[in-house]
């Protein structure tokens, strides 16, 4: 019997025919710098042949492989692994509650055991997918479903009879995509787009502007386009949608029939223990594994099934989530966690677990909690691998693998291999100086002082679970919102300071453009002190882009420039190609792969495998385009090139470039690629490449409050530490940051910490402490406090 | 009487296993050439015709624009049935008496898996059926999409209801009393909806509307012989030409009247079916006790076109 997994040689991405072996029904943490290869390891070769072997085995699979990524690997057993990035891409109405299956479990629990309000009940039996929302029997037929519908107010449309009829809508008739069709439509009813008040028509003529004529001609009328422009079934106009909703012309309501549930009539009122499904669906699961405790009468199979559930789910840190949360909605961390709970539940034991980063986005406390579960996980008999940068879990660790020693081409060795104690002497590994306080993480023990004048407050905030909060954010400062998960960070700054910076500075707050749906105001708040913000940047976790193809280098606005670059190459004048030849988005994507330089093929139990597209070797552009080369590399090698390798390429070439690149490099992403694929990049390296974005556009700033969100996230102690600097720079020229966060390190080195609790969901909502990190370290009402540096 | 051709029509049914099919009726120039009959079925017998009634609603919508009951057809919906003048959705208003006859109100509809009709449940336990579809999402602009849906034809049955005082008195008063049908008054719904298919318990109920192949034949030989039965003309043959015109989003539909190529007629679920080919001058009727997966048979109905030469 084989005791450890050897891997022999590996040489995927940058790793350099590296030689491992990892120990069985142990706990391995892999680290190292950001970059160096440790996804590689783990992900990429590790879990990639244990999911091959299995689907082998089980028969499902077929076997095509493009390159031998390794030499051997033995004593694999079926590995799962549980990735933050590539769940992100997850069905955008899958909730906390289909993806546990603990809304089935409820849905048949109310079916058997619910008991119907009189005037509901026809007598026939109820059924599981009476309560399934998605489900055509279940579903509320006015809202479909979604609990909220759209309203068009086709009066107060035409409500002004003194505009004219192009200034209908916020001016719709003056949009090319309207104006023809109008401007025919008007003419065959007798009226005139540009001249007509809406005083001046008749009934008639209204009502034909309203609702059309049947189609006779292009025009629907109003009401009927504008729907279908804010449904993006013609465009996608998000625009005239939020125009329409400032003038209070259209509005999402919620439901009127099912009430916002989402359900039937019948569904809606049957009760289990006197609540009804959408009361439970919508409980914090703490309380709901309170409820259902309560209602428990030991000889039920289902309820004993769904305790065993909940119950999980609040030890991996889940307790502030309830089933009805978007899965979309999710933090990365959260995510990994609700599928570490549902392996728990499955209770296996000889498997390879990968985890990337589980602590992301845990408290201290949490991760204490993750932990203990990680570690049960083992003793029954599984073999769990961790990518982490957390100092605790290495400390935890049984056995420790260190990458480096830099990222990129400049990583992919293995520096060690072996136990934590041994770990703490290696000389070569970036992270052991941290651990053994050799170098030491630089802990701010000066912090600025406070200016009475500048300071942003907020009254009476009461979004989700917030408790009439009022605060004080001084600007000027580094300030650090901590808290457990739960306990209202996000509600506070990114779901009611946010909204409210925006209202008031409008254009000047900027943010990435979302299509998600309206998230809930709170009206009641106030915030003052806003006239001390010159500009805001918020930026978050969302991905870069939406295509398959964008990238940083898309992403950044380098790409343009790059292509220009080939594009003005001798060889590509000669032939007479233009930018477009460099874009797989343009003349230049293969036609077969479409540019993504892979084909997807599905190989059962919703597994993918990606095999290089042959017609342009994986490379994703056509041959003519991969011709053209700029000092010896073609367009697609350029997209391959890390950030730090593609500075000294673009050294004497692109000055703009090199700018661009040189911020990239400050936040810590020196490692990625110019052309790594947005569903490969992590949240928090999205968000540092959108804060090098913003970086880069105001050079020399001040008066400017940057929100962020946790954006160490991924990021190794030495990169956190360059981060970190930078931010304090920011802060130094006269700016303001305010950082969501949950690690000590980061919270120590800021000016000022709120921190939110004191547990989640319920028992969260209030500031209880306030402070720079040593006030915080000595007040007994703080938690993190004693977590601090 | 073709006893050749009805044999071989039996030894089709046979070699094919079709067991639960009961009668199969072939008429060429107002003639019967077949009438193969099976399970204990005979002339006299009833079987349930499920959506055929679908177009025998349409020719009641036919007669009445005849006689003027109805202006249009393009008269919106909500002159007669207030719970669309309220406005409750913006389409609501756009809703015309053709939309329902031709599917295409726009109104939400989910037929489900093999035509089971998920959403009839919630439908059936509104206690007002008409306020219950008034409720239901407009998804698309009537007029501009195709969705066959039973939301439509009970809409159509209330209007009907509404414009000829009892649509079910006008049904037998204009069409089977001429045509010499007999039949049971049609299911009404405890909010006063006339619902062919009736109250919704599975399996050879009561409250099913039933009629003889024979019927389901006449009905085929109206269209085919321009709306004529004997000397009396039932329904204008400028109805029955747009009733089998091809719609623009729907080639194969017309007012809830099926179209293809050559032919076009009627289809109930699990069997139940009229087809008229005009250039064969011929009338094909198939009935059958569905089964769960709504088998239609319409290979049976092509055998017939095939022996007819």
């Amino acid at each position: 019997m084989n005791n450890n997994i050897d891997i022999k040689n590996a040489r995927i991405h940058n790793l350099k025919g590296i030689d491992v072996s990892i120990p069985k029904h142990k706990l391995t943490v892999i680290t190292g710098v950001s970059g160096s290869g440790k996804s590689s390891l783990a992900f990429d070769t590790l879990y990639e042949e244990g999911k091959r072997r299995y689907l082998m085995f089980s028969g499902t699979e077929f076997m095509v492989d493009a390159v031998q990524t390794f030499d051997s690997i033995t004593g694999l057993s079926p590995t799962v692994a549980v990735e933050q990035r590539i769940i992100r891409q997850s069905n955008p109405r899958s909730t906390v509650g289909t993806k546990t299956k603990i809304s089935a479990m409820l849905a048949a629990l109310f079916a058997n055991y619910g008991s119907c309000s009189p005037e509901y009940d026809d007598g026939q039996p109820l059924d599981i997918s009476m309560f399934q929302k998605n489900s055509a029997k279940g579903m509320c037929v006015k809202c479909l479903g979604k609990g909220v519908v759209k309203w068009i107010d086709a009066d107060k449309l035409f409500a002004d009879k003194n505009q004219h009829i192009y200034d209908v809508a916020c001016e719709l008739g003056k949009r090319s995509s309207t104006r023809n069709m109008l401007e025919e439509f008007c003419g065959k009813y007798g009226m005139n787009l540009w001249e007509d008040k809406l005083s001046d028509l008749s009934e008639e003529q209204i009502d034909l502007l309203k609702y059309g004529d049947g189609g006779k001609t292009k025009f629907w009328g109003f009401i009927p386009w504008i729907t279908m422009l804010t449904n993006g079934s013609v465009t996608t106009s998000g625009r005239l949608a939020f125009l329409l909703k400032n003038e209070g012309m259209m509005a999402e309501k919620r439901c009127v029939k099912c009430g916002g549930t989402g359900l039937g009539g019948k569904a809606s009122h049957t009760t289990f223990g006197g609540k009804t499904i959408n009361e439970l669906e919508s409980m914090y699961i703490s309380d709901l594994l309170e409820f259902v405790k309560q209602n428990n009468d030991e000889k039920n199979p289902l309820l004993k099934e769904i305790i065993t559930k909940l119950s999980c789910m609040v030890d991996v840190g889940l307790y502030h989530l309830s089933l009805s949360r978007i899965v979309p909605s999710l933090s990365g961390g959260e995510i990994q966690r609700l599928f570490l709970a549902s392996y728990i539940i499955a209770e296996m034991d000889s498997i390879i677990f990968v985890f990337d980063e589980p602590t992301i986005g845990l408290h201290e406390i949490e991760k204490e909690n993750l932990m203990r579960i990680i570690r049960r996980l083992v003793d029954s008999g599984n073999t769990v691998v961790v990518v982490e940068h957390d100092e605790n879990f290495m400390r935890e660790a049984d056995y420790i693998i260190d990458m480096g020693p830099d990222a990129g081409i400049y990583g992919g060795c293995k520096i060690f291999e072996g136990g934590y104690h041994q770990f703490l002497e290696c000389a070569d590994s970036k992270t052991a100086g941290y651990l053994s306080d050799k170098i030491g993480f630089k802990i701010k023990r000066e912090y600025r002082k406070t200016n009475s004048e500048k300071i942003l407050t907020i009254s009476g905030a009461r979004l989700h679970n917030l408790k009439d909060v009022t605060v004080k954010i001084p600007l000027g400062v580094m300030v650090g919102v901590a808290g457990v998960s739960g306990s209202g960070k996000s509600s506070l700054i990114a779901d009611t300071l946010v909204p409210k910076l925006k209202e008031q500075l409008k254009a000047k707050c900027v943010m990435e453009e979302t299509e998600d749906d309206e998230p809930e105001e709170d009206m009641e708040v106030t915030l003052t002190g806003v006239n001390n913000i010159k500009h805001c940047y918020i930026i978050d976790q969302r991905p870069i882009g939406r295509s398959k193809t964008s990238c940083p280098a898309t992403y950044t606005g380098i790409f343009d420039k790059i292509r220009n670059l080939f594009a003005e190459s001798d060889k590509a004048k000669e032939l007479g190609y233009t930018s477009g030849m460099f874009s797989v988005n343009s003349k230049g994507g293969c036609r077969k792969c479409k540019g993504d330089g892979v084909i997807h093929y599905h190989v059962g139990f919703g597994n993918f495998i990606d095999i290089d597209c042959d017609e342009c070797d994986g490379s994703g552009y056509i041959r003519e385009a991969i011709e053209i080369a700029v000092d010896g590399k073609n367009i697609r090698d350029v997209l391959e090139m890390s950030v730090d390798e593609a500075k000294d390429f673009f050294a004497d070439k692109d000055k703009s470039i090199c700018n661009m690149l040189t911020t990239l490099q400050r936040v810590g992403m020196g490692y990625i690629k110019l052309g790594q694929a947005t569903p490969t990049i992590s949240g928090g390296e999205s968000q540092r490449i959108k804060l090098a974005k913003e970086l880069s556009k105001g050079k020399n700033s001040k008066g400017v409050l940057y929100i962020l969100d946790e954006p160490t996230t991924g990021l190794s102690f030495s990169d956190s530490e360059q981060l970190m600097n930078l931010l304090n720079e920011l802060v130094d020229m006269g700016n303001s940051i305010i950082i969501t966060e949950h690690d000590s390190y980061v919270l120590s080195n800021c000016d000022y910490i709120i921190e939110m609790g004191k547990g989640g969901g319920n028992d969260g909502g209030n500031v209880i402490a306030t402070g720079t990190p040593a006030e915080l370290k000595n007040n007994p009402n703080s938690i993190i406090g004693r977590y601090l540096k | 009487m073709n006893v050749e051709m009805e044999r071989k029509i039996d030894e089709y049914i046979a070699g094919h296993h079709y067991r639960q099919i009961n009668s199969v009726l072939l008429c060429k120039d107002n003639e019967i050439l077949a009438g193969c009959y099976y399970n204990g079925f005979h002339e006299n017998s009833k079987n349930a015709i499920m959506s055929v009634a679908k177009s025998i609603m349409s020719v009641c919508a036919g007669i009445a624009l005849d006689k003027g009951v109805i202006q249009s057809l393009d008269e919106p919906v909500y002159k007669y049935i207030h719970e669309f003048s309220k406005g409750l959705e913006p389409f609501h208003r756009m809703i015309t008496i053709r939309h329902l006859l031709t599917m295409t109100s726009g109104i939400y509809w989910n037929g489900g898996v093999h035509y089971h009709c998920p959403m009839m449940q919630q439908l059936r336990q509104s206690g007002d059926w008409i306020s219950h579809i008034a409720d239901c999402a407009v998804v698309d602009i009537p007029g501009t999409r195709y969705n066959y849906k039973e939301w439509d034809v009970i809409l159509l049955a209330k209007l009907l209801d509404v414009v000829c005082g009892d649509m079910y008195d006008f049904i037998n008063d204009n069409l089977f009393e001429p045509l010499e049908i007999e039949a049971k008054r049609w299911y009404k719904s405890p909010c006063g909806i006339y619902y062919s298919v009736g109250n919704g318990e599975d399996t050879d109920n009561e409250s099913q509307f039933k009629l003889k192949a024979t019927d389901m034949m006449k009905i085929g030989q109206l269209f085919l012989n321009g709306g004529t039965y004997g000397e009396q003309q039932i329904i204008s043959e400028n109805y029955i030409k747009q009733a089998v015109t091809p719609l623009k989003c729907n080639p194969g539909y017309g007012f809830l009247w099926w179209i293809w190529e050559g032919q076009y007629g009627c289809r109930g679920y699990g069997g139940q079916s009229i087809t008229v080919i005009p250039n064969k001058n011929a009338v094909i009727v198939t009935q059958a006790t569905p089964t769960d997966r709504g088998m239609g048979y319409f290979d049976v109905v092509d055998y017939c076109r095939e022996i007819l030469i």
